[in-house]
């Protein structure tokens, strides 16, 4: 790899390649620099003035036939030697500019010094007999580095030892981010020990942005308002201009003006990750990947796993509101803003991000689709939005059904039947809870598997449906319909809901069970009643209900002999069909039994009335 | 609300007069001396220095401050402050340095310069006076695009001082000043759109005039000139008035320009009339005697430097505020 170079000093006209007197680029290298470039270049060499300093490093990045290279210039005081009016003030100012092959490599710019140090000229006398320049035509060759000099180059950035230190990396971020532009630093302290200090921050900026910055580290005298580099030191005469954030490396105290207060506070993802993860130990790849995970998070730009940042839980921590605030956005503009909310909900930051940088791939998302959509019960008509057809076509079974669903077609037996067991009772809850549960073929679904159908009742929220479902069975036969929440009820509390479901059995036979297994209240028998008296009597199969609802028909002796009924019955008969006692003595209830019972009948009664009356009262004293 | 032209950014600023006067330039900053602000009844003079290398801007400032730093002693009432530390440093530091160590100021790097500020108090005949002075590296002014960078100071001067050294310009000498020229109107007229004629007197100001006076025929000085220039010590500053101003000032100005246009100077002295609002000529010597390398000759005296109160008189005189009937026949 080439390193170019050039020299800047003063010299009468005879030394000169361009026969002019005074300071000027005596040699640059010219393949790869113009003229222009010279002169670029010269704005910034300041020379503060003789006796201020004996050296000092101006570093800088620019641009040549379109790539940015690294420019380190090391300007020394020549105090001993005179130009040629015998006038003292030379200086001499050396060069070297690093392509971008080779500055990339390097966390910080000062150590390619390392690859020049033998070609580094200490005053003109050394520069006009070196075979580096051509004094007459002003070149200056090229010094080649071999691969051998670059192969040992640390990766672990220098350490920053202090909060200070870590404050100005973030500051000189800033300035980088800004283009360079805002805000200006000026550094007190002797040029080396600025020199030292940026060199270590700069690495701490990202390549893409460290482009943008410099620094000239002895800007004694100099008027920062025209100087390109927006660092710069001092050491005795504080330059002016430039409205400074003003860093004194002695003391480790920064002058923080209160109208930019925000230059000290992290912003970019980058930012907030360089300075909360700071005391994890960083290299170079890291800082690159965290900025390219930075860039893709605020600016959108593409990137790829293997660019980015690797070790992502503490950037995960202190960026969790722009991640989150990136997969909403980004997710929304694929699943609709409703759906991706879901999708939000169900995935943890850190997967997020993952699923972000590879620009959310359909067949990562349809898992988690599949999940927000069963747990929480989503259809169209919440979410708003169709699927893209990126997602359908990535679509696993489960969610290839449910979108055949939402699209309006009937499943068949056949289309649950790849599923695992815990799919399908999975999918067939969804169906239940989210509208589906009265469509034919859910209920054909339904009648055909038993073991699922029964399934269905460990989840109590789905038994409220299927008692529906169960309801609108019975209905369909117009006899039950007035009954067929109580029939469904029951069926249910019996045990026998797939039967009635499938019409194994017959809903009286659910009403027999009623009458002789179960208690029942007052309410579910005036209802019964009323639905008997409008229907001629069942065949003798259910003899329970004749006894209860038809018993001028005939009682079986069996029920009559029926301990744990016949008190029920004679209520019944008492209350309902007005036996009176001799009729009912001779169906062999005792005398005192029915006397027994009326006597409770009344207390009912006389109960009834008084709750009545009293919740009149209370009402009223309400009202008032 | 006061309006003004910042003097360490060159931009127009206002600035509120209830506050320290900070600059409002977001790039600048700077506080600028609140007489500077103030005093606006108080005639000011904004000036930069062209030349090439080495032909002695820098001594030529430096032997005028250290001459007027030596008129505390003379002139009745008479002195100045400096405005900043910078100016402060020039004349408490290097002035001394070039007055007791006999040393040639340092050659000026081409740098954005810094003004000297200094507020000179009754002066003779002008009274009190604020005074701007930029120098920077000769280099600069040898390319239009560095006059538009590092020499932009000079398109906001009211006066600039042309400064060479007949000398040091070689055999083509009237060529190389009419080049200077030429590069110098071609940047600040034509690029950076100042309109000279309106806004800018020039003074030119030979320097090492003592070289002048024993060297080949094409430079020789005439007699009157080396008389002139040799009776140009700090006595003939000592009253200043008009008749020095009006009279003398004026007539060894026409003297050189003639002397100039014998030596074959017509295109030179032709541009500079028509593209300046004024054109004044003046010889100075600033050390008296030609150094010898870093050092001066001898140990500098006030009666060394010769003439180099002229172009000062002249920068106070283009610049003072003049009465409507000064203006119509008093001269420009």
């Amino acid at each position: 790899m080439k390193i170019y170079g050039l020299i800047y000093t003063t010299v009468s006209s005879d030394k000169s390649p361009w026969k002019r007197s005074g300071f000027q680029t005596v040699s640059y290298s010219q393949e790869l620099m113009r003229e222009s470039d010279v002169l670029e270049i010269e704005k910034r060499i300041h020379f503060p003035g003789s006796g201020i300093i004996n050296y000092k490093e101006t570093v800088f990045y620019y641009e040549f036939k379109g790539e940015v290279y690294l420019i380190i210039l090391q300007i020394r005081d020549l105090p001993e030697e005179t130009d040629e009016f015998g006038r003292g003030g030379v200086f001499l100012c050396q060069g070297f500019i690093f392509p971008p092959g080779l500055w990339r490599l390097f966390p910080s710019p000062l150590a390619l010094l390392e690859l020049v140090k033998d070609h580094t000229f200490e005053n003109r006398d050394q520069v006009f007999s070196s075979p580096l320049i051509d004094r007459k035509t002003g070149n200056f060759r090229p010094i080649e580095v071999s691969n051998d000099k670059i192969k040992d180059i640390p990766s672990l950035l220098p350490s920053l030892k202090s909060k200070f230190e870590w404050k100005l990396a973030l500051l000189i971020n800033k300035l980088a981010s800004s283009g360079g532009e805002k805000p200006t630093l000026l550094f007190r302290g002797e040029p080396g020990r600025v020199s030292t200090l940026l060199d270590k921050l700069i690495a701490y900026v990202p390549e893409a942005l460290k482009v943008n910055i410099g620094w000239d580290s002895a800007f004694d005298n100099g008027n920062l308002t025209f100087f390109p580099l927006k660092i710069t030191g001092f050491s005795k005469n504080r330059p002016i201009g430039g409205k400074p954030i003003y860093i004194d490396i002695e003391t480790q105290s920064i002058d923080e003006p209160s109208e930019i207060k925000e230059a000290f506070t992290p912003q970019t993802p980058y930012e907030r990750w360089l300075y909360e993860c700071r005391h994890e130990k960083i290299d170079k790849t890291e800082i690159e990947g965290a900025y390219e995970l930075s860039v893709f998070l605020t600016e959108g730009k593409k990137s790829s796993p293997e660019k980015v940042l690797r070790k992502k839980s503490c950037f995960v921590s202190v960026n969790r509101d722009l991640i989150e605030e990136a997969f909403f956005d980004r997710c929304g503009k694929l699943l609709g803003s409703e759906l991706s909310r879901y999708v939000a909900d169900a995935l943890s930051t850190d997967t997020k991000l993952d699923l972000l940088i590879e620009a959310l791939p359909p067949e990562k998302l349809t898992n988690t689709l599949e999940k927000v959509i069963l747990e929480n019960r989503l259809t169209p008509e919440v979410l708003k939005t169709s699927l893209p057809e990126t997602i359908r076509a990535s679509a696993g079974d489960k969610l290839r059904l449910i979108l055949k669903a939402w699209d309006g077609k009937p499943l068949s037996i056949q289309d649950i039947e790849k599923l695992e067991e815990e799919e399908k009772r999975d999918l067939i809850v969804y169906f239940l809870l989210s509208g589906w549960a009265e469509k034919p073929w859910m209920i054909d679904l339904l009648k055909n598997n038993e073991k699922l159908f029964n399934e269905m009742f460990a989840f109590p929220e789905v038994r409220a449906v299927i008692e529906k479902i169960i309801q609108k069975v019975i209905s369909e036969d117009r006899e039950f319909k007035e009954i067929a929440p109580l029939l469904a009820r029951e069926a249910i509390s019996q045990g026998v809901t797939y039967e009635i479901f499938t019409q194994r059995i017959s809903p009286l036979q659910v009403i027999e069970n009623f009458l002789k297994d179960y208690p029942w209240s007052e309410v579910d028998m005036k209802t019964l009643f009323s639905w008997a008296k409008k229907r001629k009597p069942p065949e003798k199969v259910f003899p329970y209900i004749r006894a209860f609802f038809y018993p001028r028909e005939g009682i079986s002796k069996n029920i009559l002999r029926d301990e744990r009924i016949r008190g029920r019955l004679l209520e019944c008969l008492l209350t309902y069909h007005q036996y009176k006692p001799e009729e009912l003595e001779r169906l062999g209830f005792k005398k005192e039994e029915i006397l027994r019972k009326k006597e409770l009948i009344e207390e009912k009664s006389l109960l009834a009335k008084v709750k009545k009356k009293f919740k009149k009262l209370f009402d009223f004293r309400k009202e008032v | 609300m006061i309006n003004i032209r910042c003097p360490y950014c060159l931009k127009e600023i206002s600035l509120n007069e209830a506050q320290t006067y900070k600059c409002s330039n977001p790039d600048c900053g700077e506080y600028i001396p609140r007489d500077f602000v103030e005093k606006r009844e108080i005639p000011r003079a904004t000036v930069g220095l062209i030349g090439f290398r080495g032909h002695g801007k820098t001594t030529y400032i430096t032997s005028l401050f250290y001459l007027l730093k030596f008129f505390k002693t003379k002139w009745e009432g008479y002195y100045f402050l400096t405005l900043d530390d910078h100016t402060g440093n020039i004349i408490y530091e290097h002035v001394p340095q070039f007055e007791e160590k006999s040393s040639l100021p340092d050659g000026t790097p081409a740098n954005f310069p810094r003004p000297a500020l200094i507020r000179f108090y009754k002066v003779p005949y002008f009274k009190d006076y604020f005074l701007s002075v930029y120098d920077t590296g000769g280099e600069v002014f040898t390319r239009t695009e560095q006059i538009m960078d590092q020499g932009r100071f000079v398109a906001h001067s009211d006066t600039v001082l042309f400064i060479f050294s007949i000398n040091d310009l070689g055999e083509r000498w009237s060529d190389n000043i009419e080049k200077l020229l030429d590069i110098y109107i071609r940047a600040v007229y034509d690029k950076m759109r100042v309109d000279l004629k309106k806004r800018q007197h020039l003074i030119i100001v030979l320097t090492k005039a003592d070289t002048l006076k024993n060297t080949t025929p094409e430079k020789q000085l005439s007699e009157e000139l080396i008389n002139y220039l040799d009776t140009g010590t700090y006595l003939e500053y000592l009253l200043i008035d008009d008749k020095y101003i009006n009279k003398k000032l004026k007539y060894y100005s026409r003297i050189i320009k003639n002397w100039l246009k014998e030596k074959g100077c017509h295109g030179f002295i032709s541009a500079a009339e028509d593209n300046f609002k004024s054109v004044e000529y003046t010889i100075v010597s600033s050390t008296g005697a030609a150094p010898v390398g870093k050092k001066l000759a001898k140990k500098l005296e006030p009666q060394d430097p010769k003439r180099v109160l002229d172009p000062f008189l002249w920068i106070l005189e283009k610049n003072r505020p003049k009465k409507l009937l000064e203006k119509l026949f008093g001269g420009r």
